[in-house]
């Protein structure tokens, strides 16, 4: 679906390069989660992914499109909804008649089961509205475009604990076969039970690119006690209970993702884990 | 036409509707101070002109003068403001990435900015002077003005115009005569060609373009300035008299006809320019970092 080839990118000639031959191949489908440390770039790929950034070298395609140029057709099948956005100080319902004509697939029956989701409805000005309650309505719409790519940059930030719930509740009822979700965030337990596939970057590189089934089938996640042996593992984290343990997965176990110890253990292990991924 | 990578009428109207109604507040704020300017002047000087000391009717056509001069001003700062907000809507980050992200070709998301700095303040100086004249009508009781003023000034103002238009005859100048049409247009194409530099200039710069062009326009002309006078005193008064005669010799084929034609093909071709420049460095805008467009 999205295919980003040989990318190089920095924000000036003599800046550090932010993306030097970065490849990545994302397909319909999923919900993928982007993570990465501060500063990686994970936002720079949202933005070079949707065409809002041009990149030094190579090239971001669409459904074999080139994303820069910027089409019509590329940009009324994708959505971002960025960690801050702009809405007008007009009502949902003009908000509505203005933006659903450039988006053809756009569902009046998404949009409204999304805000029922969200305790909200169509009359509502966006003017008079919270941050925590723009940002819902915004995702409403962008759910609501019904988009084959819908892409979200730290799409928790703002919500309340029981919106959080309800987010992740939305994104899967909205999902289908032709239809992506790219979710880069740091706040990883909002979304761990939700995606399909995690990538996750660091500078250049890409340091996972697997789903959640491949991970899981080839690693343990257990929670044990201060005491209990280690030796075996590939990667241990202290917690409240004990350690957080990743072991190979040798006995084919069902193991839940815990997308924090992973995240941690491909910074901290990169090379035994990705020895373990590459197998 | 291939729609997704050119041109397509009702999607122009689509995002300029969006950018009106989404912007209300800005559109509404604007219309109404061009409305006031309009009618300050229009009861202030009738104020003047009333208690003038001419006869009624030559007050109101000495009123409805002033007022058209007046008018033209109004409308000749309003018009290089709107023009330097061509990108007002790519202001920050967030407005940015909403607007590029709307699916439209960049052609027609640059011609629905720029029809709205254009079109769109023709039609607001059209309902603002309207609505000055309405209120100019309501508040007459209140003066004591001769019953001339109580014509209409928007009418005397248009045949003033209309009039001046008809007039065809020659104009004569540094010892040349000339076709008054073509020194007309040659000064449109001026009046054109200057909006155009703040069409530039609010598609380069995103924040305070209006000052930024009009310091930048300052300082070139004084810096245009400081330059001549170094080359006249450099070529000293020889030189220039020398200089006078090798084109009295050699142009001997200028008439001022052929020279307003070739200040209207020169404001033209840079008026061309500068419109191209300014969806160039659109069509090169991204998400961050403005100045970034020029790498």
């Amino acid at each position: 679906m999205i295919e980003v080839k040989n990318l190089s990118f920095s924000y000036g000639k003599r800046k550090q390069k932010v993306f030097d031959d970065f490849s990545l191949a994302l397909d319909k489908g999923s919900v993928y989660g982007l993570l990465g440390k501060n500063g990686t770039g994970k936002s720079t790929l949202l933005y070079l992914m949707t065409g809002l950034l041009r990149p030094q070298s190579g090239r971001v395609l669409y459904k074999g499109m080139d994303v820069s140029m910027r089409y019509p057709l590329t940009l009324q099948d994708m959505f971002l909804v960025p960690e801050e956005f702009a809405l007008p100080a007009v009502s949902l319902k003009q908000y509505l008649k203005l933006n659903t004509p450039f988006y053809p697939n756009f569902s009046r029956e998404l949009l409204n089961a999304c805000l029922r989701d969200f305790d909200m409805n169509e009359d509502i000005h966006l003017g008079e509205l919270s941050m925590g309650q723009k940002k819902k309505a915004f995702m409403c719409f962008a759910l609501a475009t019904n988009t084959s790519l819908l892409v979200m940059d730290e799409p928790s930030n703002g919500l309340d604990i029981p919106s959080k719930s309800q987010f992740r509740k939305v994104i899967a009822s909205g999902m289908t076969d032709e239809k992506s979700v790219i979710i880069s965030t740091h706040q990883v337990r909002d979304i761990d039970s939700l995606l399909d596939h995690v990538v996750i970057i660091d500078g250049t590189r890409v340091l996972l690119d697997a789903s959640v089934k491949t991970i899981c089938d080839k690693v343990y996640f257990a929670e044990q006690g201060m005491n209990e042996p280690t030796d075996t593992a590939l990667y241990v984290q202290p917690s409240v209970q004990g350690n957080s343990v990743i072991f190979p997965n040798t006995h084919n176990e069902e193991t839940n993702l815990n997308l924090e110890v992973l995240f941690n253990a491909m910074l901290a292990e990169r090379e035994k884990m990705q020895s373990m991924f590459n197998k | 036409m291939d729609t997704n990578k050119f041109f397509s009428f009702p999607r122009i109207a689509m995002v300029m509707k969006r950018e009106i109604m989404e912007n209300w507040k800005t559109n509404l704020y604007r219309l109404i101070g061009i409305y006031a300017g309009f009618l300050l002047v229009m009861v202030f000087t009738m104020l003047k002109q009333a208690s003038s000391y001419y006869d009624p009717q030559t007050a109101f056509q000495h009123y409805c003068s002033n007022v058209l001069g007046a008018f033209a001003l109004i409308i000749g700062i309003f018009g290089i403001v709107y023009a330097a907000n061509i990108m007002e809507n790519m202001i920050t980050k967030e407005k940015r990435i909403a607007f590029l992200m709307l699916p439209a070709t960049m052609i027609e998301k640059f011609v629905a900015r720029f029809l709205l700095v254009t079109v769109g303040l023709a039609v607001a100086v059209f309902v603002a002077a309207s609505l000055a004249e309405i209120t100019r009508y309501l508040l007459l009781p209140l003066f004591n003005v001769p019953e001339t003023f109580h014509q209409s000034v928007l009418y005397n103002l248009l045949s003033m115009l209309s009039a001046d238009g008809e007039q065809a005859y020659g104009g004569y100048a540094m010892n040349m005569s000339y076709q008054k049409w073509l020194g007309e247009l040659c000064g449109w194409a001026f009046l054109v060609w200057s909006h155009s530099l703040y069409i530039l200039g609010g598609s380069y710069w995103y924040k305070k373009p209006f000052f930024k062009t009009l310091g930048t326009l300052i300082l070139i002309s004084i810096l245009c300035s400081v330059l001549s006078v170094q080359i006249i005193s450099w070529v000293g008064d020889d030189g220039m008299r020398s200089f006078a005669e090798w084109l009295e010799a050699n142009f001997q084929w200028m008439t001022l006809n052929k020279l307003l034609s070739l200040g209207v093909a020169f404001f033209s071709a840079f008026t061309l320019f500068n419109w191209w420049l300014s969806y160039r460095l659109f069509t090169r805008s991204q998400v961050v970092k403005p100045k970034f467009r020029l790498l």
